[in-house]
């Protein structure tokens, strides 16, 4: 999505109407990454409003440098997670050592058939009962292609940790959607 | 590298992919994998694993919410809107102290309630009635639920159970905080008639309903009845609660006569107050009224002796022959004071007629008449005013509940679309509230408090319909898709000024104002119910 920047740079020295014109054409994204991130569809209509008016405060702070969408992304994040932690959704991962994480090797051959099996909807809808870390990262690195810096930052863990995070996530999306599968034909056997 | 099979392993295929891994070992990787079935089929796996979930996710699977296609992302016009509703709810409460509290505390004050506030006299000092502080029945306890049920839908979702916990343990408190249950009442009820014999005594309250009444024993306590016709000759020690046709008392009563009936005759003595809403109310010239007056009737006729004030609002004729000793207030169509009046305090008629005055009567002041207008109301300016202040503080209500509740006022719109259901709901809500207002008043058993508690609990109701059948009003009218607070609030006042309009015609106005009630009543009661069904989060 290319970047409006005129309309960024004017928004930053505080005009209404290009804000409601950056507003316009990033909340769909943001709503979308809202959307998969939390659990229900007015966690991320509330979140997105709240994001963008958080945003409104802090558009000075953007440097222009930068990608626009990455930082809002960022900030989105950000936003989503601290919801999600005061929600103790996180509670049972906070503990979570990811060193002691087993990552079998799988079958490649297995795991590309299940890739392509899969509809966009079943791997969302598979996405929708990870733990919310594991939901965030797989999120912030393959719908906003976010780093493994802005990652780590966000998630609160060492960078070194991110990719054993994104791969336990992975297999964990892996087991739920197998799960989704064993239960649609054990319901077609009944 | 997985030693023992001398493979990369999928963490290691995964960093590669990600241009995580350092140069010389991705060049190892590399190298392996353009020799390595295994490892090439694992980057393969892997790498279209990335893409079908950037795939997944990136889908637009759902269409983006009106809400907020509609949202303002400028905070500029809620924080303007906070401070002009701010201000203009400090001026309406002071208006409303001013104009509507203060007055009515000094006639309260002045009808012998001075020395505590209003909630503390009508619950406490038991002003209405003793009784009232033990009288938590399940009338009052289904309001008070109602009221609390309303009050925690608003707590957001994750606070609920903190909330909850926070309740219980204020209820807790509160039930501690009660007085025990004063002493049980002594019962007649299913009876055509009673009577207590000239030399019974009831030590107890005696709570009496029946065809006909008659009090010619002492009651040492408070006489509570329903019926058609009450006769008291004998003597009470506490308070007489009617709810009757007819109510006469000959005898006397130590504390306060309170009630609604179709006549009162009172020919006997009243220790402290009688406040009464009645058709006729005829204070006789053998009686004595230690306290005050306070009355709502068709007529009154006062020849009897009132110790303190006079306080009446009576839609036709008042008559005073008697002697007051306080000020006296009266509204109402025409007042005569007969030559044997004798008034100790200022006397101030509001009326259509000017008062006529015998020249023998007492009075320390001339009679301080205004004149009220027979015009309209609506007619005037000032009508007007009130008219279009009305209106403003409606569309700024709705404002207010874009910008602080729009997930509700949302939901509560989405309701009024679906009117026939919401239609449905109100009404039935309608009914059901309008019968547990009168079994709480009218049930004596339930207590004032409680039928006040209900009717209070729909004032919100009752104001808030119009918003919710404006704005949707204003939305049928102008369908326009047109993103922003302002929009949404321009077909709110759109909505609301046609329903202003409509209501202004003879009758068909009425209706209208009973079906935006209706309407609104269910739209409310489903947005609530949407609301508080929204789901927690799924655990993780």
């Amino acid at each position: 999505m290319a970047e409006p920047t005129e309309i960024i740079a004017k928004a930053r020295r505080g005009d209404s109407e290009a804000w409601g014109e950056v507003y316009r054409h990033y909340a769909p994204a943001i709503f979308r990454f809202c959307r998969r991130v939390l659990p229900t569809s007015e966690d991320a209509e509330d979140a997105t409003m709240e994001i963008f008016l958080k945003l409104r405060d802090k558009l000075r702070q953007y440097e222009p440098d930068r990608p626009f969408s990455a930082w809002l992304y960022r900030v989105a994040a950000n936003h989503c997670w601290d919801q999600l932690r005061r929600r103790k959704l996180r509670q049972n991962l906070e503990t979570e050592d990811v060193d002691e994480v087993p990552l079998e090797h799988p079958d490649p051959g297995q795991l590309e058939q299940l890739i392509t099996e899969r509809s966009g909807e079943d791997v969302r809808r598979a996405l929708r009962t990870l733990p919310a870390r594991a939901r965030m990262a797989l999120v912030m690195r393959y719908y906003s292609e976010m780093n493994y810096d802005e990652i780590a930052d966000a998630l609160g863990v060492q960078r070194t940790f991110v990719g054993v995070v994104l791969l336990r996530a992975r297999h964990q999306l892996r087991d739920a959607m197998l799960a989704a599968n064993q239960t649609l034909e054990s319901r077609g056997n009944a | 590298m997985n030693d023992r099979m001398n493979h990369f392993d999928e963490i290691a295929c995964l960093l590669y992919l990600e241009g995580e891994l350092d140069a010389p070992r991705a060049a190892e990787l590399r190298a392996h994998a353009a020799a390595c079935q295994s490892c090439g089929a694992m980057l393969r796996a892997l790498g279209t694993e990335s893409l079908g979930l950037t795939r997944a996710f990136t889908e637009a699977d759902e269409p983006f919410p009106a809400r907020l296609a509609a949202f303002d992302a400028n905070p500029s016009a809620a924080r303007w809107a906070w401070l002009l509703a701010f201000g203009l709810g400090g001026a309406a409460a002071y208006m409303l102290w001013a104009g509507v509290i203060a007055p009515l505390w000094d006639s309260i004050s002045q009808a012998g309630f001075d020395g505590s506030t209003l909630l503390s006299a009508l619950v406490f000092n038991g002003a209405f009635w003793k009784g009232w502080s033990s009288m938590i029945d399940s009338v009052q306890t289904a309001a008070l639920i109602a009221l609390g049920i309303f009050a925690f839908s608003f707590v957001p979702l994750r606070l609920r159970r903190g909330a909850a916990v926070a309740a219980i343990f204020g209820a807790i408190v509160l039930l501690a905080g009660f007085p025990a249950p004063a002493r049980a009442a002594e019962i007649h009820k299913g009876s055509q008639f009673y009577t207590l014999e000239k030399d019974q005594v009831i030590h107890d309250d005696l709570i009496v309903s029946g065809e006909r009444v008659e009090i010619n024993g002492t009651v040492d306590g408070d006489l509570i009845v329903f019926a058609q016709s009450v006769t008291v000759h004998g003597h009470v020690t506490g308070d007489i609660i009617a709810f009757a046709q007819f109510l006469r008392v000959d005898g006397s009563v130590d504390d306060n006569i309170r009630g609604a009936m179709n006549t009162l005759t009172l020919d006997g003595s009243v220790g402290k107050n009688v406040s009464i809403v009645a058709q006729s109310v005829d204070i006789g010239s053998n009686s004595t009224i230690g306290g005050s007056l306070t009355c709502a009737a068709g007529d009154a006729l006062i020849d009897g002796k009132l110790g303190r004030t006079l306080l009446a609002v009576v839609s036709k004729h008042t008559e005073i022959d008697g002697s007051i000793g306080g000020d006296s207030r009266l509204i109402g169509n025409h007042l005569s004071i007969g030559s044997t009046a004798v008034l100790s305090g200022p006397v101030s008629f509001n009326g259509v007629e000017p008062p006529d005055v015998a020249d023998g009567a007492h009075l320390v002041s001339p009679v301080h008449f205004v004149q009220q207008r027979r015009p309209h109301r609506a007619a005037t300016v000032l009508g007007f005013v009130h008219a279009v202040l009305r209106y403003g503080a409606a569309v700024l209500m709705g404002l207010l509940l874009m910008t602080t509740l729009p997930g509700f006022f949302d939901a509560g719109l989405r309701a009024a679309r679906r009117w026939p259901t919401a239609l449905g709901i109100g009404a039935l809500t309608s009914i059901v509230w309008f019968f547990l207002v009168i079994a709480s008043i009218l049930l004596l058993l339930a207590g004032v408090g409680a039928g006040l508690a209900t009717v209070v609990l729909y004032f919100p109701f009752a104001y808030l319909s119009q918003i919710f059948v404006g704005a949707w009003l204003g939305e049928a009218i102008v369908p326009l898709h047109t993103p922003g607070t302002g929009a949404q609030l321009g077909r709110l006042a759109l909505g609301l000024l046609i329903i202003d309009a409509v209501k202004l015609v003879p009758i068909l106005g009425g209706l209208l104002w009973i079906a935006v009630l209706l309407w609104g009543t269910g739209a409310i009661l489903l947005g609530i119910y949407e609301q508080s069904r929204r789901p927690v989060a799924v655990a993780a």
